[in-house]
């Protein structure tokens, strides 16, 4: 198919613009609204309308931050403008779905999912240059990592490890590579471990919500397969699309095999019931979601078809969650 | 007029007199070709001959007399008050009137702007002096003027920018409102007060903080900030290169001054093109002696700043800047080691940006980074501020508060803004705000100088609590009418000078109000401290507790690691050390502020023991 509107207006070899427009501001100002609206709905709504009313806040939150990233990565406002609302029908589908819904429920999920995307984005731009600032991306993203839970942080860290040790071993010495991707977190985590000491059932156990199982990813020993499956079909699907897209348009690299390499370890970790934090079902659906997101941001498709491919797919998925 | 009769070439004059050899004649004229100069500019910059015996063969070669004006004085009656800047950019002063005829003494009878100058006066007749008794002779006799406008030019021409005045009746006003309002706040509604305190104060350091690691953030990246290669030097001419001046202020620095001389004699840039102005004060015998004892060639001046109040940096700048002579201009202090091709990457960094651009600044580091605890945190602070904060600004283009050296300015547009704040002690700051103001753009260039990071806990205290008595003035000057100063920079600029240099101000002086209550709260445990910090409160509390403290410790290790400087990693974990000390000197400055605004607390150079060492290389390169 030819390239009739291309999605790409910007030449990549243009610098990435860093002004704030005013149009950024107003959408800014837009997400605050709609998270303190999140925030609000906890306290006012009825039983079901703050489920709807708090999925779709906090999926507004999502998809402005989104859509400001597609921009900035070089995607035309129209595709950015569709994925976007796509993304918004996705996300509030999927939080309206989750078999917890709450606030701090989904603050974990949601945790993770954006923790997940933040990965796959470094890796992206690890895949352009090799400079400090992916690392130094990875590792404030790192010291973030208390919003998500165990078996994602682990699958983080293992990957950064794979990735930035390996290729700054050669500048600074092995000793000044950990430091530079782990400091922010490993400070974090003793501040925060210190403050669990001092102030017990505090901030840690209030974010990361350990007691919460949800619907876990395994009976007994055995993986669910059936219900990941059934429960996550539509978002597997688009995360399929997108892999799929990504492989015509000879986009494949490091980052998809990073996220295989996340997603392979999430199911297998989310075997382990010994681990605390354990990955829930609509964990894993968020984390597919924001991965596809992810992959689509890292480098936009350039094929109009390709676009609209993945624009009905993820209709779909939203349409196949909300019904289901 | 100068007469044209037949004349013997100046340099076959100067060979024929034996003050130089044929080699060197000839080694001049190829670089006379080499770097489009004079040849007596080439001849003099290369310290072949003295200058006396110089111009007195220059007076030979052009057939006019030869005056020594210390010997023979000039008439002060003769000078004309809107001609100082003229005698002292093209070198001449009128000597004496006989007979109807007014008589010039000029360094430079050949300058074709002179002969413009003059041109159809028959009752105008040059004699030649040397440069140095031109421009000592008019120090002599307008030197009281120069140094009056050295202080008050900026409080008479833009009186609103003027730091001379601390607070203004409205910002007193406002000031005591505030206050009133506040203690009555506290005293009728302690908790109600102290928890809106809590909570502007945490939610504008944690805005500030989330700054801060953008601006890190973006200049992680490859390609940050102005970048000059080095292929782009080579590619300039040196003939095409314009007349550079370089001030080097200085009070009581003897001992560094052999540095700095061997620093300047290695910059990559023509000798015959540089006009480089020590400044000193006329009371600092010790300098003016050891900088003549070094017996530095004719590139170098001494400026003997008269002495007036305020005593400060800015202040001898603006003097020495009405003597000088170049398209561009920097500033360099005494133990300043700039990188060799600093100045041709300033050029073509001009070039590059275009007619917009006022100023562009150098990234500064040390050379004695490992001598102990107190400079490793220095090199770790700067690194950060010039490596990474600056060059990001640079991008969102935004105002940047200079810093103290190596900032390269157009000189008709620093004349234009009005050159320095005498009454400033931080003027390189406000400078940079002044240009963003008038819509001049201000760049970081790819260029490094290295200095003595201060050694010394006292001689530390003293140099920062300067810097942020001035960084409050300059907060202070520029908040005098917020709104222009919004539609003068913009939301993006307004906003970046709060956080910037509010963000500054407000950390070192909030920083203890942060770590007592958190100490109070973990020795002593008590309940009552959780009435001031509500659930959404606390949050970002802890949050700029733990994420921005991590966080900012994180950026100095990323600054240090781009500069490859790896050693210094671990030593940022003890930076919230270094933040306590900075607090230390945010209240001396601030009762400064109250008690002696204008005081410049000097910070005292060449106490690094790694001064001996440089001052070895320096007298081995002579």
């Amino acid at each position: 198919m030819a390239s009739a509107s291309l999605p790409m207006q910007k030449s990549r070899s243009q610098p990435r613009s860093v002004s704030f427009t005013r149009g950024s501001g107003i959408l800014l100002i837009v997400a605050v609204g709609a998270f303190s609206g999140t925030l609000l709905l906890q306290h006012l709504a009825s039983s079901q309308g703050r489920v709807l009313g708090s999925a779709f806040c906090m999926a507004v939150v999502l998809m402005v931050i989104w859509f400001l990233h597609l921009r900035s990565s070089g995607f035309s406002l129209k595709w950015s403008a569709c994925f976007a609302f796509l993304m918004l029908g996705v996300f509030t589908a999927v939080l309206v779905r989750a078999t917890s819904p709450g606030w701090m429920h989904w603050w974990s999920s949601v945790g993770c999912g954006v923790f997940v995307y933040v990965m796959l984005w470094v890796l992206g731009m690890h895949e352009r240059e090799r400079g400090l600032q992916p690392l130094a991306t990875a590792a404030l993203a790192l010291s973030l990592g208390i919003v998500a839970r165990p078996p994602v942080i682990l699958a983080c860290i293992l990957l950064s490890l794979v990735i930035f040790l390996d290729q700054r071993r050669e500048e600074g010495g092995l000793l000044s590579s950990f430091m530079l991707l782990f400091t922010p977190a490993l400070l974090c985590a003793v501040l925060l471990g210190f403050l669990e000491l001092v102030w017990p059932g505090g901030l840690v156990s209030k974010v990361w919500d350990l007691g919460y199982v949800g619907e876990g990813m395994t009976t007994g020993t055995a993986l669910r397969h059936d219900a990941i499956v059934f429960r996550s079909s539509a978002t597997l699907a688009l995360v399929a699309t997108v892999l799929a897209v990504r492989v015509l348009e000879k986009f494949v690299g490091k980052t998809d095999l990073g996220f295989v390499f996340l997603l392979l370890f999430l199911v297998v970790i989310g075997t382990m019931r010994s681990l605390p934090g354990r990955l829930t079902i609509d964990d894993l659906r968020l984390v597919l979601t924001f991965s596809a997101c992810s992959l689509l941001a890292v480098k936009p498709p350039t094929r109009w078809l390709s676009c609209a491919i993945v624009s009905v797919v993820a209709a779909t998925a939203c349409l196949v969650d909300l019904v289901k | 007029m100068v007469p044209a009769p037949e004349r013997i070439l100046l340099g076959q004059l100067l060979l024929h007199k034996k003050l130089i050899t044929s080699a060197q004649l000839d080694e001049a004229l190829a670089r006379q070709f080499r770097w489009g100069s004079r040849l007596g500019d080439v001849i003099l910059a290369s310290g072949w001959v003295k200058p006396l015996d110089f111009y007195r063969v220059l007076a030979d070669h052009f057939q006019l007399e030869f005056v020594h004006l210390t010997e023979h004085p000039v008439d002060a009656s003769l000078f004309q008050a809107n001609a100082h800047s003229e005698y002292a950019q093209y070198l001449y002063l009128p000597w004496r009137k006989q007979n109807g005829v007014l008589w010039i003494a000029t360094a430079e009878p050949y300058s074709a702007e002179l002969l413009a100058r003059f041109a159809g006066r028959e009752d105008v007749r040059f004699v030649v002096s040397s440069k140095f008794d031109v421009l000592w002779e008019l120090q002599r006799v307008v030197g009281h003027a120069f140094s009056q406008h050295a202080v008050y030019a900026l409080a008479k021409f833009d009186p609103e920018r003027s730091a001379s005045i601390v607070m203004t009746r409205t910002q007193k006003r406002a000031l005591g409102v505030l206050l009133v309002g506040g203690i009555l706040s506290f005293v009728f509604f302690p908790v109600t007060s102290a928890i809106v305190f809590n909570g502007l104060v945490n939610g504008f350091l944690l805005v500030s903080f989330l700054f801060r690691t953008l601006l890190c953030w973006m200049s992680c990246a490859d390609q940050v900030g102005l970048s000059v290669s080095k292929e782009e030097v080579d590619a300039i001419a040196d003939a095409d290169l314009p007349v550079y001046s370089i001030l080097v202020p200085m009070y009581h620095e003897p001992r560094v001054l052999p540095i700095l001389a061997a620093a300047l004699k290695a910059l990559n840039y023509p000798p015959s093109k540089l006009d480089i102005k020590l400044v000193l004060e006329e009371d600092d015998h010790e300098t003016i002696d050891a900088a003549k004892a070094l017996a530095l060639d004719a590139t170098f001046e001494i400026v003997r700043v008269p002495h007036s109040e305020p005593r400060t940096k800015p202040k001898a700048c603006n003097y020495a800047l009405r003597l000088a002579r170049g398209k561009y201009l920097t500033i360099y202090d005494a133990e300043d080691k700039p990188d060799p091709d600093q100045l041709k990457k300033v050029v073509a960094a001009f070039r590059k940006l275009g007619g917009n651009t006022a100023c562009i600044q150098a990234h500064l580091n040390y050379f004695n980074a490992e001598e102990n605890w107190l400079t490793r945190m220095f090199t770790l602070e700067y690194s950060l501020w010039f490596d990474m904060f600056l060059p990001a600004l640079d991008r969102l283009r935004v105002p940047i508060p200079l810093g103290g050296t190596s900032n390269h300015f157009d000189l008709n547009k620093l004349r234009r803004v009005g050159a320095w704040d005498p009454f400033n002690v931080t003027e390189d700051a406000d400078l940079g705000l002044r240009f963003a103001a008038r819509g001049y753009h201000v760049s970081v260039v790819n260029s490094v100088t290295y200095e003595e990071a201060n050694s010394h806990l006292p001689n530390w205290i003293r140099q920062r609590s300067r810097w942020i008595k001035g960084y409050i003035q300059t907060w202070l000057v520029n908040m005098r009418h917020p709104l222009r100063l919004l539609e003068q920079v913009g939301w993006n600029g307004f906003l970046s000078f709060q956080l910037f240099v509010g963000g500054t101000i407000l950390s070192g002086l909030i920083y203890p109000f942060l770590v007592v209550p958190f100490v109070a709260w973990l020795v002593t445990r008590t309940g009552e401290l959780q009435r001031f910090f509500p659930p959404a409160i606390l949050f970002v509390s802890l949050a700029n507790l733990i994420v921005g403290n991590s966080c900012l410790i994180y950026l100095s290790m990323l600054a240090v690691a781009k500069r490859r400087y790896h050693s210094l990693l671990p030593q940022a974990l003890t930076v919230p050390g270094y933040w306590l000390l900075q607090s230390i000197a945010a209240y001396r400055g601030l009762w400064q502020l109250v008690h002696n605004p204008f005081y410049w607390e000097k910070t005292v150079h060449g106490i690094s023991k790694f001064t001996d060492a440089e001052i070895a290389i320096a007298a081995s390169k002579r």
